[in-house]
């Protein structure tokens, strides 16, 4: 009876469990089996993520492999406004570390998205301290920052990059291709907290990091041409300064600084006036420093010799309705002390033994009607008319630095052609692009110059503005242990189509040492005030920057 | 017997279904013991990074020479007699000017400087007082 009643109660609880475990097995072959496509589906959105892996940008080195661009590691403060329960009080307290307005990170929180950036590359301290909240959907992503070791210097060469680290100005967006790399990107999955599981990558791709650029430019001497430029900036109340420091055999361009500057590591502070490269992005009338293109012309076409003597008309010529001034009167000169003293009478009447077909042709030759071709971005050419608009009065202006305009770049390169021996070098600020192990991958070999005077003008040019520096207008520019050679500029500006009588450009383009030339600088400072002759403003820094820089590659 | 094999093969398909699930449990351990370690790499790195920035920023021409002017030193490039550069540094020995790597400060090889112990040698002591 017993043993009948227990075999029925078993075999009501082994039914029980048989159809239990039937509904289940049903109900798990229904979703695995039935519904699998469409639950493969939620659960591979919700644990597959695909992400993209963003590459290192590749470091900027000086010519000596010196640091002046890197990038380093900072972290981004993000929200999920959808799990922030008081978004007023999270509002208040990550505002209040982060330095920004309350009512703009409230504003980011009652978005209904589940990701919302709150700001971007903050500092570690500030970093640390919003971690330490410990405030569920606040977090933070570590993205890499651009950062510059030396802060302004150089900072219109290496130029700046936007909050993605993409190339806006300068190097940065010259050379954007190069310094960028390649993302790279993993498929993974991720548990319950959005963490990634390395052992569930199914497909990796590494990101290629950006390939460094290495600089023509020296460090050192760049630095001694930014202090010295701004102690003339400064000095003088100027509006703007501009210097090029080139190594005249190789283009190399040893320095290239402007004032006013800015810190790269705050440029989004930066004013205005701060942001243009001045020395490649605007041209003005060059004045007497364009008298070397005249007396190269002159006697390179034996038009004149050195000794040649021309009357300087005692400060006034008159020419038609026009009369000519020379700064200071002067008497018979030979053509010699008529470049030594600056004289724009003896310079035209020199010129005008040449004529206008053969001063257009070495206007040409020495660069004044095309871009130097430098690799930085916006560079542009003087604007000057071709032969076809020149008026009658063209050639007793152009001779002497007026009705004709030049960038400092392209100043610097005529200089440079009479301290290379007569060839026209190409500008070049990068030398080389490496890989991240320092491996070259490009070259920028130096482009083949062009010939513009022979090596007898050279020599002979190079006596006229040593003579300029010992005894003409560019005393200033003297050094006591090195000879050099230059020519000064005082150029007035043109306001309204009028020549300005208290606005001026002063300038000084020369080379050192004088016997075997390695450096060409050319120094302009953009109306200088109460003192504006090129001799006086610009000649100077000339001197202390080449001293400086002679002595320190003569240590090297 | 039937009954021995069914809890066999269930023992068996339960062991193979705990190893499948220890083995998955232990991939995301692993995963999570990497995490870990890059991320340990990866603050060193950074800290790496920052100090040869910081490094860098210390060093730079301008920051030392404003630094230094601060200070009311002013520091300028040797001229070109201040600085004489000797292409091969010589030192006075007994037997007069010897080159500095063929002698004099250079230490050379004595076969017989295990007797050395037999021989008094200089010895510097702590001042008194």
């Amino acid at each position: 009876m017993h043993s009948g009643i227990l075999r029925k109660r078993q075999l009501a609880v082994f039914v029980f469990f048989i159809l239990s475990l039937s509904i289940l097995v049903l109900r798990l072959l229904y979703l695995q089996v039935v519904k699998h496509d469409f639950y493969k589906k939620i659960a591979d959105e919700q644990h597959t993520v695909s992400l993209e892996i963003a590459p290192k940008r590749g470091t900027i080195f000086d010519r000596n492999m010196r640091v002046l661009a890197i990038n380093l590691h900072s972290d981004s403060i993000f929200a999920n406004p959808r799990v922030i329960k008081d978004k007023q009080k999270v509002a208040a307290s990550i505002s209040k570390i982060l330095g920004i307005g309350e009512d703009f990170v409230y504003s980011r929180l009652t978005k209904n998205k589940s990701f919302v950036w709150i700001k971007r590359k903050v500092s570690p301290e500030a970093s640390a301290l919003v971690k330490a909240l410990k405030i569920e959907g606040i977090d933070t992503i570590q993205e890499s920052e651009r950062s510059y070791p030396d802060k302004t210097l150089a900072c219109h060469v290496i130029g700046t990059v936007d909050i993605d680290n993409k190339g806006l100005e300068g190097l940065e967006l010259y050379y954007d291709k190069y310094l960028k790399g390649e993302p790279g990107w993993v498929v993974s999955t991720q548990d319950a907290k959005r963490k990634l599981l390395e052992s569930y990558q199914y497909e990796y791709i590494p990101a290629r990091d950006g390939f460094n650029l290495v600089l023509t430019i020296d460090e050192v001497i760049q630095s001694i041409a930014e202090r010295e430029l701004a102690k003339a900036f400064e000095k003088f109340n100027a509006k703007g300064a501009s210097i090029i420091i080139m190594d005249p055999r190789t283009g190399d361009i040893l320095a290239l600084a402007n004032m006013p500057n800015y810190d790269l590591n705050n440029a989004k502070n930066r004013s205005k006036e701060s942001i243009k490269n001045r020395a490649i992005n605007d041209f003005f009338e060059p004045g007497s420093v364009f008298k070397i293109v005249t007396a190269s012309a002159a006697l390179e076409e034996k038009a004149v010799g050195l000794n040649d003597k021309f009357d300087c008309e005692n400060g006034a010529w008159r020419i038609g309705r026009r009369v000519l001034h020379d700064h200071t009167p002067h008497g018979i000169m030979t053509f010699k002390e008529i470049i030594g003293k600056s004289s724009n009478i003896g310079t035209v009447k020199a010129a005008l033994r040449m004529g206008q077909e053969k001063m257009y042709k070495y206007m040409k030759l020495f660069g004044f009607y095309e871009k130097t071709g430098i690799d930085l971005p916006g560079e542009v050419a003087g604007m000057n008319r071709s032969i076809k608009g020149w008026s009658k009065v063209s050639m007793y202006a152009i001779p002497m630095g007026q009705e004709v305009t030049a960038t400092a770049l392209q100043l610097a390169c005529a200089i440079g052609v009479i301290a290379d021996n007569g060839y026209r070098v190409r500008p070049r600020v990068v030398k080389q692009v490496t890989d991240p192990a320092g491996k070259v991958i490009k070259e920028f070999p130096v482009k083949v110059p062009n010939r513009v005077i022979s090596t007898d003008t050279v020599l002979k040019m190079r006596g006229v503005l040593n003579g300029v520096v010992n005894s003409g207008t560019g005393k200033k520019a003297k050094m006591e242990d090195y000879e050099a050679g230059g020519k000064t500029g005082t150029a007035q500006k043109v306001e309204q189509g009028r020549y300005s009588s208290d606005r001026f450009i002063g300038s000084f383009i020369g080379f050192a040492p004088v016997e075997n030339p390695v450096l060409a600088v050319v120094v302009s400072v953009d109306e200088p005030h109460p003192v504006y002759f090129g001799g006086d403003v610009a000649a100077p820094v000339f001197r202390n920057v080449v001293n400086d820089t002679l002595r320190y590659l003569s240590r090297k | 017997m039937r009954l021995f094999r069914s809890i066999l093969t269930i023992a068996v398909f339960t062991v193979a279904s705990l190893m499948y699930v220890h083995q998955q449990v232990e991939l995301v351990k692993l995963s999570y013991l990497i995490e870990k370690k890059e991320k340990c790499l990866n603050v060193v790195l950074d800290q790496r990074e920052q100090l040869s920035y910081n490094i860098k920023n210390l060093e730079s021409p301008s920051r030392l020479e404003s630094a230094l002017l601060a200070k009311n030193i002013d520091i300028t490039f040797p001229r070109k007699g201040d600085v004489i550069t000797m292409v091969r540094p010589y030192v006075m020995n007994q037997r007069g000017i010897s080159d500095i790597r063929s002698g004099g400060l250079e230490k050379r090889f004595n076969i017989f400087g295990f007797l050395d112990f037999l021989t008094p040698k200089a010895e510097a002591h702590q001042a008194k007082g």
